[in-house]
């Protein structure tokens, strides 16, 4: 029988995981997208809906019943999960979702005013925002879900790197902005996090070195050179640097 | 009951600022989705994402 006070988590970021407590619970595929459906929403949705769009190829009638078998082995299960009527279904309100979470860490790194950074909470800001939603899902309604998140991440991540420069905290903030490279490598803007976090620690060799890596890769990729604003951030270091 | 392939392309297409050739497009590919994305590509021209897709359509085409 559920305990109301063991910790259920829906981890989304990373791919799909169903923990109670310190424990990861099996569940069945279909059981599975309807937890991830109902923890990307973050609301109630209509049953209909909800049908139409896990069962996309599936009749109406048949949709629906897939549906109602999913609720009805989580049900089985004694966990509490979902809360469903007639008409709605919601994941329980006690359920924490990891991806709530980082938005939200996502969310206070790109405010105006953000929250003071302690170290944890760097830490587990840039692991959070490290980790790809859903990767392997290819249903509709995950992947872009999943390309929003790669943008708020993106964003989040070079954020952070310019806070911690900021602070001067510069081997966390070479962390932030790695990660946000490793996410996009084609994305200039993290790359300027890159190169703009060695510069401020007087790393000119660094930075030298990440405008070149990223010259490679852009000129194997795409046979093109990076912009004149990422170019002029190093330029007149070569002959310092040499 | 068999099993039909369903193949899947997604295009991840931004500018980037300041660049002479801004377009910059990732295109992730598969002809059945039960092996994942099994090709991606970066492009910065029109004609040739469209390329991509073609060939991936003609793939899909020839699977058949």
């Amino acid at each position: 029988m559920l305990d109301q006070h063991v910790r259920t988590t829906v981890s989304l970021l990373g791919g799909f995981r169903l923990a109670v407590g310190a424990e990861t619970a099996m569940v069945a595929p279909g059981c599975q997208r309807l937890l991830a459906f109902l923890a990307l929403r973050g609301t109630c949705v209509r049953r209909r809906l909800a049908a139409g769009t896990l069962w996309p190829e599936s009749s109406e009638d048949r949709a629906h019943a897939s549906l109602r078998s999913a609720i009805a082995r989580l049900q089985r299960a004694g966990r509490g999960l979902v809360d469903a009527d007639p008409v709605d279904i919601c994941l329980a309100e006690r359920v924490v979702v990891d991806l709530r979470t980082a938005r939200h860490a996502a969310d206070s790194l790109l405010a105006p005013t953000p929250r003071p950074l302690d170290p944890e909470s760097v830490r587990t800001n840039v692991a959070l925002l490290s980790r790809e939603l859903l990767p392997g899902w290819y249903e509709d309604w995950a992947l872009l879900e999943a390309e929003n998140w790669r943008q708020l991440r993106l964003h989040a991540l070079e954020a952070l790197a310019a806070r911690l420069v900021a602070t001067r905290q510069f081997g966390a903030a070479a962390g932030a902005a790695l990660a946000a490279v490793a996410a996009d490598p084609l994305r200039e803007s993290a790359h300027v996090a890159l190169v703009e976090v060695h510069l401020a620690e007087g790393n000119r060799s660094e930075a030298l070195r990440a405008v070149e890596r990223y010259r490679r890769v852009l000129h194997a990729e795409l046979g093109l050179e990076p912009t004149p604003h990422l170019v002029g951030l190093v330029a007149g270091l070569h002959r310092v640097a040499s | 009951m068999r099993r039909v392939p369903v193949g899947l392309l997604v295009v991840r297409a931004w500018v980037e600022p300041g660049s002479a050739d801004p377009l910059r497009a990732t295109i992730r590919l598969t002809t059945d989705t039960a092996a994942g994305f099994t090709k991606e590509v970066s492009v910065s021209e029109v004609p040739a994402v469209t390329e991509v897709v073609l060939a991936w359509l003609e793939e899909i085409v020839g699977d058949s």
